[in-house]
């Protein structure tokens, strides 16, 4: 697994440099092709909308920090070209497009304050380096370019994600059955004496639903457990669907669940009233949404 | 959605299962091995120190298997986890037993055998299910996890020169056979192992350790830039907040590469949530500024801008902690700040401790608990656990305790901060006030590296240390030479060595911390504390051997000095002998030439002269001689004496050395004796405390016991004498305790008592029915009766004599309504047809009053008997002269309102009305005037007594008040409780100053308003046939007599003596010992 995310193909544009900076670039430019990236380098002719090309059709770019301004503030100052791409690159606008930053010596000082510039407007798809060795750089590019792709599982978009354990499967059905009557509902049970990925499927199928519940009668042992770990794996309190947990009044008491509070929504009802809480959440998230 | 914001990050201290939501950037990890225990049963990590295994398995592994995410056979987890700690075979009980629910012993005992007797264990506990419908709900898969297993090497009890020790031996063999046998019999058990890498060489020394970790082994993996972006942003989104992605980036770069990258990281990110608000804003480069991790010259304008207000008003103390900024330096200044603001801390908080010390001993303080909590290994520092008290005895100062030391450390506790453990909570005092058995520990051995005072502290302990060793050797060579002087320092070692001693101040809990024995931890303190009075002996022996040979050196030379100057002069004295001799032979001969030139002149005379001069030479010389040896023996004697002054001079100073010694000795032996006085005088006044307490105890006992005897004197028993011979018991013992023996509850025991016997019984009077009555001062019960006859009677030696009878105005037709005895000769009565009278016994005569059409309600008359006050029912209140009452009424007053009470005042002008509606009017008579004294609206009153002797006046409240007032002042002296409600008629008694009141549920309470505290005499109903009570009076011989609806009149002795008097002539045989028994029970009886 671990070996097959490096085996990924990344290309790279790797942008001018201010005069000080050359020779680092050229042997940027050997390591990554050692690396088994693919390294676009601009043309001395090449035009702002080539640039813009260029650029669009790589993963990320990498830009050089030196001594020199590489940019100034109306962008026409002094080695204007990597300044240029600078901006072009910022203006990208695409999924899983990244800007590299390398300041190989780590220094800042009054020659190059930029770089405190640059450090300060940092964004999300922005990542700044001050190793210096052009290997540790190289190795951490391909690493963070290595993305690992999202699981889906194909059982198409519902309202409700309803996630139990086998030993509920009888109440659940019920439940089901039910719930089925106000949303369109998939459900999962989950067997643990089968060797299955179930996070990953159930990560794929979260992401086509409004909501996920999980419910438990029997299974108080796994249940709480099982709700925080889906919760964790789906961002949390910044995950864009939100998880309720529904306990069955058989077994379930208050303060196992204490350890949700603060993480997500839970009730403790008899199986009659289980579809009408979901149902209330349900309307509540998606109200507010 | 939740709007509480839990803290994402840790900090120092390892994620817990419950805060493994957050524990982010090993997913892949651990997958992989979790993959590792399904195919192997079995997971041995390895990795560098501080670089998550423990929170890996605690916040990632179980986590996960707990989800269901594991292939296994039932759906939940038993989870034994232990730490080798100095004994792993009784730690893996420990946590074995809690999970299987089985006792500790028992799984020692059974866990000793090695080999299959860990399965055995589960497979004989009820969680492992093998049949049955519900296997996968009742049974539960096993997973043995032993952290931080590199403790069976450094603690020398489990390993000690190479040589592991039977417990460590035994328990790697239980766990390497349950792996096994699990696998061979498919069992449901797992195995993971957490290991500090640089001890698996060492993992040899255990037979086929080295093979199931190369079987299993999971090397924790470096983190990448992008689980390290994990690390940081994620946690802070799921927790609802929020990392900016510069903060983020400026984090991933400064953060150095190897040990303790993760902690330092944690604690940073732990440190930023609290200072963004608890992640109510985002995070950003001015917090990491604030914490100092970042130059403050990296922020924007408006960032500087808001970071140098804030820095400005941080105390002086802290900003040298600025000075650095950098992401290593921030455990570094959260630790520093803490260790100088820690003496506030306790200042402040920390009630329980005594705050005794100064700013600098709680610096001290600091410095030996975090000494006294790492120890060099290896040339490495690292932790050592030990207990609060050994801390203390490390200390050795005796104002700081256990409770000192404690507060001085709590700010290290706290959840903030948590940098040792156990943490505290707030509120909870018990987790702050620890007790001297404590553990504590540093929370992360980081602290250790990163803390810059902490590392200079360790140095010097090293140094400390390595003389101590060199110091401890040197101390051997001279204890096995059987103290030999020759083992004993030199002068230059006894410098160094000295210096070291005072600088370190070391005592026998800091040799205890280097001891490496497997002795009990109490053998090693006796044994440092040998050893410690080995190296204090060892150096004063030394330093006695160097003064001894100092003196020896000086002697001999001042020995050596003497004697050249005594040679010397003796040589000067013989030269100079020599030199005189000389002179005189010269002399001598010059002499004898002219001799014998003169005798050659004179011959004769001459050789006469020679003969004569030879002899006087001869006799020079013999002077000489004797000159020459009497010079010597004189310096032999002036040696002598100076020999003999020098002896005398050390014996003097001897002398007066152990003059000084037995002054002190004295003085010493006066303190003793005066601190001997001291304690004998305060054991005295003990015993004579305690003498007093304990005849207390035994007066509380025996009123005790008399309170229950007379309750038991108040059952109805066949034996009526019972009840007798109780309420004497009972007395007896109150006069033993020098209780009051006149106690209300005696009292009414006796009552009840005497009347089972018989000995209380009603006046026999007439049969027409008495309405009122009052008792004159010659004892005399005046009756009136509701046809308006009159009776007098008298008790004589307990019989009813008549002495009056009055039947002159006897009316059948038109009977008494109601009546009013002023005294026992005064009366005035309303008939059915509301005529009212004044009747005087003493001359029989009657008046008609001035009619009011209404009932007289009360009546009074002033103390000169110049007026007859008459108070009616409705309200009117009328002043006649009493000596012609039936004359024109001096005064009138009509209040309108139903009237309770009428009463004169001591000034006879003045007279107190008492309405039913609460309220006490004063209406002063000759100026027709009213005052309201008080207005109780919401209370109804019933009667008032004048109390005359002290001027007051008892106004009495059917809810059971009572209000004195003060006449004097008109105002409220006191308002208690009568003790029953619905108070009806008072009377008092000057003589005995008693307040007697009866109330509607037939009881008569008898109030001493002497002492008001006193718990009131009672005369309960069964004493009154359970009558209503018309009216009392008192005698002048301490009797109250009492008139009852049964138109009964009955009389009670006011004291139990007279009483008693009366039983004891009876002559009762005394309790016996089955009586006691059966009345008060056995073991009551017993005691």
């Amino acid at each position: 697994m671990f070996l097959e995310l490096l085996n990924q193909d990344i290309k790279v544009f790797l942008a001018d440099v201010t005069s000080d900076m050359t020779n680092t670039r050229h042997n940027l430019s050997n390591v990554l092709q050692r690396a088994g990236i693919e390294v676009v380098v601009p043309n001395d002719k090449a035009t702002a909308d080539e640039i813009r090309r260029q650029i669009d059709a790589c993963d990320c770019t990498i830009h050089l920090l030196g001594v020199l301004n590489f940019y100034n503030e109306s962008g026409a100052g002094y080695d204007s070209s990597a300044g240029l791409q600078y901006r072009i690159a910022r203006a990208i606008k695409k999924d899983g497009f990244k800007m590299f930053f390398w300041n190989p010596s780590g220094l800042v000082n009054s020659r190059n304050l930029y770089v405190n510039n640059i450090r300060r407007d940092i964004v999300e798809n922005t990542i700044y380096s001050a190793t210096t060795s052009e290997i540790v750089f190289v190795e951490e590019l391909r690493t963070i370019m290595s993305v690992k792709p999202k699981p889906v599982t194909d059982l198409g978009a519902a309202d409700i994600y309803f996630i139990y354990n086998d030993l509920d499967k009888e109440t659940a059905g019920e439940i089901l059955s039910m719930l089925s009557d106000l949303q369109t509902v998939k459900g999962l049970s989950i067997n643990m004496s089968f060797a299955t990925e179930y996070n990953d499927i159930i990560s794929g199928q979260l992401s086509q639903c409004k909501i996920g519940v999980v419910y438990y009668d029997y299974a108080e042992d796994w249940a709480v457990s099982f709700a925080r770990q889906i919760w964790k794996d789906n961002g949390g309190r910044g995950s864009v669907v939100p998880l309720f947990l529904a306990a069955n009044k058989n077994h379930a008491q208050e303060k196992e669940l204490n350890v949700l509070k603060g993480i997500m929504e839970y009730s403790i009802s008899d199986k009659s009233v289980i579809p009408l809480d979901i149902k209330i959440f349900y309307d509540k998230v998606t109200t507010k949404n | 959605m939740p709007t509480t914001r839990i803290c994402p990050y840790p900090g120092l201290r390892p994620f817990t299962e419950e805060e493994s939501i957050f524990f982010k950037g090993r997913d892949l990890h651990i997958r992989q091995i979790v993959k590792l225990l399904e195919e192997n049963k079995m997971a041995f990590i390895t990795g560098a120190s501080g670089d998550g295994k423990s929170s890996m398995v605690y916040a990632g592994v179980i986590p996960y298997i707990r989800a269901g995410f594991f292939k296994a056979k039932y759906n939940s987890w038993l989870i034994a986890d232990f730490k080798p700690k100095k004994n792993p075979l009784e730690s893996l009980a420990i946590s074995m037993s809690k999970q299987i629910n089985e006792d500790s012993d028992r799984c020692i005992k059974v866990l000793r055998q090695g080999f299959s007797a860990l399965v055995d264990l589960y497979k004989n506990s009820e969680f492992y299910v093998t049949d049955g419908d519900d296997i996968s709900n009742r049974g539960k898969n096993l997973l043995i996890i032993a952290d931080q297993f590199e403790e069976v090497f450094t603690n020398s009890e489990n390993f000690n020169q190479g040589i592991p020790s039977n417990e460590s031996y035994t328990a790697i063999n239980l766990l390497l056979e349950t792996i096994r046998i699990s696998i061979t019999e498919k069992l449901p058990i797992y195995v993971i192992f957490t290991m500090r890498s640089d001890f698996i060489s060492q993992c040899t020394v255990f037979k086929n350790l080295p093979e199931y970790i190369a079987y299993s082994q999971f090397f924790v993996p470096q983190l990448k830039r992008t689980e390290i972006r994990q690390i940081i942003e994620e946690p802070a989104t799921m927790a609802g907040g929020k990392i900016s992605s510069r903060l983020c980036e400026v984090i991933i770069n400064n953060l150095n590469s190897g040990f303790d990258q993760l902690p330092v990281l944690q604690h940073a990110l732990n440190l930023l949530w609290k200072v963004a608000d608890n992640g109510a804003v985002e995070m950003d480069l001015i917090h990491l500024a604030k914490i100092a991790g970042i130059s403050s010259e990296v922020l924007s304008p408006e960032d500087k801008g808001e970071f140098d207000r804030w820095y400005n008003n941080l105390p002086d103390y802290q900003l040298k902690f600025y000075e650095k900024p950098d992401l290593n330096n921030v455990l570094n200044a959260h630790a520093g700040i803490l260790y100088e603001s820690a003496y506030d801390y306790f200042m402040h908080n920390s009630d329980w401790a005594e705050k005794t010390i100064t700013p600098e001993e709680s610096k001290e303080i600091i410095e030996i608990t975090f000494k006294s909590l790492t120890k060099v290994d290896n040339n490495r520092p690292v932790r050592n656990r030990c207990t609060l008290s050994e801390i203390t005895g490390i200390i050795n100062k005796d104002h700081i305790t256990n409770a000192t030391v404690c507060g001085v450390i709590n700010i290290f506790r706290t959840p903030e901060n948590s940098l040792i453990k156990p943490f505290s909570v707030p509120g909870q005092t018990e987790t702050q006030y620890l007790s001297g058995d404590t553990v504590l520990d540093v929370t992360h051995e980081a602290l250790i590296r990163n803390w810059k005072m902490l590392s200079e502290w360790d140095n010097e302990e090293v140094a400390d240390m390595k003389d101590y060793y060199d110091f401890n050797s040197q101390m051997q060579l001279w204890i096995v030479n059987d103290k030999n002087p020759s083992y004993l320092l030199n002068s230059g070692n006894y410098t160094y060595f000295n210096q070291w001693f005072n600088r370190s101040n070391p005592n026998p809990y800091l040799f205890v911390k280097y001891d490496n024995t497997k002795l009990p931890q109490r053998q090693k303190l006796k044994n440092a504390q040998y050893k410690y009075e080995n190296y204090v002996d060892f150096l004063e022996a030394s330093f006695d051997y160097i003064q001894a040979k100092a003196k020896a050196v000086k002697r001999r030379i001042t020995w050596i000095i003497s004697g050249l100057v005594f040679f010397i002069m003796t040589l000067l004295y013989v030269t100079y002998w020599a030199m005189d001799e000389k002179s005189n032979a010269e002399q001598q001969k010059i002499f004898a030439e002219a001799q014998q030139k003169y005798a050659k002149e004179q011959q004769k005379v001459a050789e006469n002269q020679r003969l004569a001069a030879e002899t006087a030479n001869e006799i020079a010389k013999q002077q000489r001689d004797t000159a020459r040896f009497l010079a010597e023996r004189a310096l032999e004697a002036k040696t002598e004496s100076d020999k003999a002054r020098y002896v005398a001079e050390l014996m003097r100073r001897e002398a007066v050395s152990m003059r000084l010694k037995a002054e002190e000795n004295f003085k010493y032996a006066e303190d003793q004796r005066l601190i001997a006085e001291g304690d004998r005088t305060k054991l005295q006044e003990q015993i004579r405390l305690t003498e007093e307490e304990k005849q207390k105890s035994a007066k509380l006992y025996d009123m005790a016991i008399a309170n229950m005897l007379a309750m038991k004197a108040k059952n109805q028993y066949e034996d009526k004498k019972l009840n007798l011979r109780l309420v004497l018991t009972a007395y007896k013992l109150n006069e033993r305790s020098e209780n009051n023996q006149n106690s209300a509850e005696l009292y009414d025991a006796m009552l009840f008592a005497l009347e089972q016997n018989g000995f209380i019984q009603p006046m026999k009077t007439t049969n027409s029915k008495i309405i009122k009555f009052a008792v004159d001062t010659n004892d005399q019960i005046i009756c009136l009766t509701n046809d308006a006859q009159i009776f007098g009677y008298k008790l004589v030696s307990g019989k009813t004599k008549e002495t009056l009878k009055i039947t002159k105005y006897q009316n059948s037709k038109q009977l008494i309504e109601s009546a009013y005895l002023v005294d026992a000769e005064n009366i005035v009565y309303s008939t059915i047809d509301k005529n009212t009278y004044y009747l005087n016994v003493t001359s029989q005569e009657r008046v008609k009053l001035p009619s009011q059409n209404d009932f007289v309600k009360s009546a009074s008359i002033t103390t000169d008997k110049r007026y007859l006050v008459v108070a009616y029912q409705q309200g009117k209140v009328q002043v006649l002269n009493f000596s012609n009452p039936d004359s024109h009424q001096v005064a009138n007053v009509n209040l309108k309102t139903r009237l309770a009470d009428v009463n004169c005042a001591l000034n006879n002008s003045e007279v107190y009305i008492l309405t039913t509606n609460g309220q006490l009017i004063k209406w002063n008579i000759s100026k027709n005037s009213q005052k309201t004294i008080f207005a109780q609206k919401n209370m109804t009153a019933s009667t008032m007594v004048t109390i005359p002797n002290k001027r007051q006046l008892a106004v009495c409240f059917a809810n059971g008040n009572i209000q004195i007032v003060d006449t004097k002042t008109d105002t409220e002296v006191v308002n208690m409780l009568g003790g029953h409600s619905g108070l009806q008629n008072s009377i008092y008694d000057s003589q005995t100053a008693l307040l007697a009141i009866s109330s509607v549920d037939k009881r008569i309470s008898l109030i001493n308003t002497n002492n008001l505290q006193e718990k009131p005499l009672s005369i309960e109903e069964h004493s009154l046939n359970r009558s209503d009570i018309l009216g009392m009076g008192f005698s002048s011989d301490k009797t109250l007599f009492v008139l009852t609806a049964d138109n009964s009149i009955r009389y009670f002795d006011i004291k139990v003596d007279n009483y008693i008097q009366k039983i004891i002539s009876l002559q009762l045989m005394p309790l016996s010992d089955q009586e006691w028994k059966l009345i008060l029970g056995g073991n009551l009886f017993e005691q």
